[in-house]
């Protein structure tokens, strides 16, 4: 299993990459949630598609995340889990 | 205007002079045609003259993704590329869900326009910049490598390319995004050679605006609860098509042998059990999509072990392979991947070579035909032919032009064998039971393909799901007693009429055609997103007849290029011979009663009955009256 983490203040992202699917959910929603249009190349979560030769995804996070956990909330394949205060949040 | 949905310009590259031009894309184009394959239509209706080669430079490959692509609304992120195709010489259309066409859109794009032909080999870059780029060291090789290249020399960028079969003009070759999604049907890829083209890369750093936020998240959130909690959800994440086997092996969907035998034990012979446990590693999903129905596949033991790659539809390939007698799914998975390598429809591959073996093993063709090689069904046939029409060499250079034409070049007696409609190989059975998928191949534009026609009809249930479903497609009430008619519920032939106008709207739009995401959506639902989404307003009905313009616009190419009737009939085997599926025989359809159908469909389209040609009520009716004048109808 490969996780990737992303923790700003109490807020943590838990991205696992063997369940992510690439469907780019994630940084659509996150894209939109800063700049108000849907553009992947503004997201603050990435998605490597093109891993190991295109068959597997690779997660990370810029800076510009602050683990807002908007990306676990669409997820839909479980990929990413959103914990705050230490708790597995919705 | 204010642009919503749309990037809001179309890209036109001329490969001759090196031209290359971006033009508005107009508020009349958006109102009658909404995107993707409708503007692909209408600008492949205007642009590309009748009557030409479709391998000179006067064809155009023109692509598109919809208004909804780039956005988060579920599985809308689906292309269209259409052309006039060298296999069947009409409208050519394929599709696919994860292509570079959304990349275009995201750098400011909805449409691609090329024509003409380079000089030398050739790619095209699109980023901010628009570059055609020195292709020569990507010539020859296969799609794999290229893709690996352009990835190691430019990075993340989206490249769509052909292999070896575009770059020799195979006519059923496809172009490849990404390594795995297919622009697979009517020779896109033997257009892009045709062109000198190895490749479409993009890049894209804009973003797609939405008109009413509020409300287009409002539906999102619905339709990705629906997708969630939906049981079927899993089931075609775990298996993909092989998720219906039992019903297409029993209802004769899937047949095998080129067409001469039914497929009752498919799910036996292909089982999930074995498709879950050694071939597949994971699922993926295409861009914005909550379904997730496509397969890495990853094969850890016996003679192919090591194999791993993606696979849009690997359960579909095992309904193409079983025309050339694929044996099992370790056969199937290293026919893909060569396929995939090469860049060769899946289906149309299959269909040729089924044809090959088959009038081989009939005595129809001899050693001498087939430069010394024993044909049997099975794997080890598929490869070696496949070979032989990748490098267009002995047979495999009369296969490399389709089944149609192979069957003119050897000779009128084995015409009979060959199972194509309007030129492009079937892609599923129509004597055990008819649906609008199946029966979609007769009157689909592009020939012998199910992927305009989905509806609820694909497997058996029970006649009262048809009102509904009916009225939420846009038939109106008037019309639902008709449609709506038969003791399965519903009358194939015009039911398959509203089902392609409502179809043609989604996949304008960029929505998927797999069942585990159309039946979460119909027109209100379709209506209501692209309003948020585009912030015009327009109705249910006005949307539904853009679909139906589309339609006849297609058809119009089509009747252009002097298609009419005799093309929308089914080829003489399934016509003529029975076929056994399990322990029943079905008979044959009949000419009698496959024009029964055609006359019935003509009917509910408003079109002549007797020709199938397009009539000028209906066009004026569809605002096409310049069409009417172009057709003197």
């Amino acid at each position: 299993m490969s996780l990737a983490y992303r923790t700003v203040e109490k807020r943590r992202i838990v991205a696992d990459d063997e369940k992510c699917n690439g469907c780019l959910i994630c940084q659509l929603r996150c894209s939109y949630r800063f700049e108000n249009v849907f553009n992947i190349s503004k997201a603050a979560i990435l998605i490597n598609r093109f891993a190991k030769g295109g068959t597997d995804y690779i997660i990370s996070f810029t800076d510009r995340c602050d683990a807002c956990g908007i990306c676990a909330k669409y997820c839909p394949y479980g990929a990413l889990t959103w914990i705050k205060e230490g708790k597995e949040a919705a | 205007m204010d642009i919503y949905g749309y990037a809001g310009k179309i890209l036109y590259v001329d490969l001759s002079s090196r031209t290359i031009r971006k033009e508005t894309l107009s508020e009349e184009l958006i109102r009658d045609y909404i995107g993707s394959l409708g503007i692909n239509s209408k600008l492949a209706y205007d642009l590309i003259e009748p009557g030409i080669d479709p391998l000179s430079p006067k064809n155009c490959i023109i692509l598109g993704t919809g208004p909804l692509g780039g956005t988060m609304a579920p599985a809308c992120s689906r292309s269209d590329v259409n052309s006039k195709s060298p296999l069947t010489n009409l409208f050519g259309s394929s599709n696919a869900g994860d292509s570079v066409a959304l990349m275009l859109k995201f750098a400011g794009y909805d449409h691609l326009v090329i024509s003409g032909k380079a000089e030398g080999s050739v790619y095209l870059k699109v980023d901010d910049d628009v570059e055609i780029c020195d292709a020569r060291h990507l010539w020859g090789k296969d799609v794999w490598e290229t893709t690996d290249i352009v990835w190691d020399e430019l990075g993340d960028y989206w490249v769509n390319c052909i292999g070896p079969g575009g770059e020799n003009l195979v006519k059923f070759a496809s172009s490849v995004t990404n390594k795995h999604s297919f622009y697979g049907r009517t020779g896109i890829g033997a257009i892009m050679g045709s062109k000198n083209l190895k490749a479409i890369v993009a890049k894209g750093s804009k973003g797609v605006a939405v008109a009413e936020q509020k409300g287009f998240l409002k539906i999102v959130d619905e339709l990705m609860e629906k997708i969630k909690t939906n049981p079927a959800t899993q089931m075609w994440r775990d298996l993909g098509f092989v998720v219906a086997f039992p019903a297409y092996g029993a209802t004769g969907l899937f047949e095998r042998y080129n067409y001469a035998d039914g497929f009752a034990d498919l799910a036996e012979v292909f089982s999930k059990e074995e498709y879950k446990s050694r071939i597949v590693k994971r699922n993926y999903a295409c861009p914005s999509c909550a379904v997730g129905c496509k397969q890495v596949v990853e094969i850890r033991d016996g003679k192919y072990a090591g194999l791993n790659f993606r696979v849009a539809a690997l359960g579909s390939q095992v309904g193409y392979h079983n025309q050339a007698g694929i044996e099992n799914w370790d056969e199937l998975v290293k026919c893909v991947e060569l396929e995939n390598r090469a860049g060769l429809d899946s289906n149309s591959l299959s269909g040729c070579i089924g044809f090959a073996i088959e009038i081989y093993k009939k005595g129809l063709i001899t050693k001498k035909d087939t430069d010394g090689m024993e044909l049997d069904w099975g794997g080890e046939t598929i490869k070696a032919l496949m070979e032989k029409i990748i490098h267009r060499e002995g047979i495999g250079d009369i296969l490399a032009e389709g089944v149609k034409a192979a069957a003119k070049q050897f000779g009128p007696e084995v015409e009979r064998y060959a199972c194509h409609m309007k030129g492009l190989e079937m892609a599923l059975g129509i004597r055990g039971r008819l649906s609008t998928e199946n029966f979609g191949q007769f009157t689909n534009p592009r020939g012998g393909h199910l992927e305009r026609s989905p509806s609820l009809t694909f497997i058996p249930r029970k006649p009262k799901a048809f009102p509904p479903f009916s009225t939420g497609i846009g038939v109106p009430q008037d019309r639902i007693e008709s449609v709506c008619d038969g003791p399965e519920g519903f009358n194939v032939s015009r039911l398959t009429k509203w089902v392609e106008d409502y179809n043609t709207v989604l996949v304008s739009m960029g929505v998927c055609h797999r069942t585990p995401v159309t039946q979460h959506f119909n027109l209100q639902t379709i209506t209501d997103l692209y309003r948020a989404v585009t912030g015009i307003e327009i109705s249910s009905a006005e949307l539904r007849q853009a679909g139906e313009r589309i339609w006849n616009l297609q058809r119009a190419f089509n009747q252009r290029e002097g298609a009419n009737r005799k093309d929308d009939m089914p080829p003489w085997r399934p016509l003529n011979e029975p076929i056994r599926i399990g322990n029943r025989e079905y008979p044959p359809l009949t000419e009698d009663k496959a024009n029964k159908l055609l006359d019935e469909y003509y009917d509910e389209r408003g079109w002549n009955i007797k020709d199938g040609t397009l009539t000028r009520e209906k066009l004026d009716e569809l605002g096409l009256s310049n069409v009417a004048a172009d057709l003197g109808v």
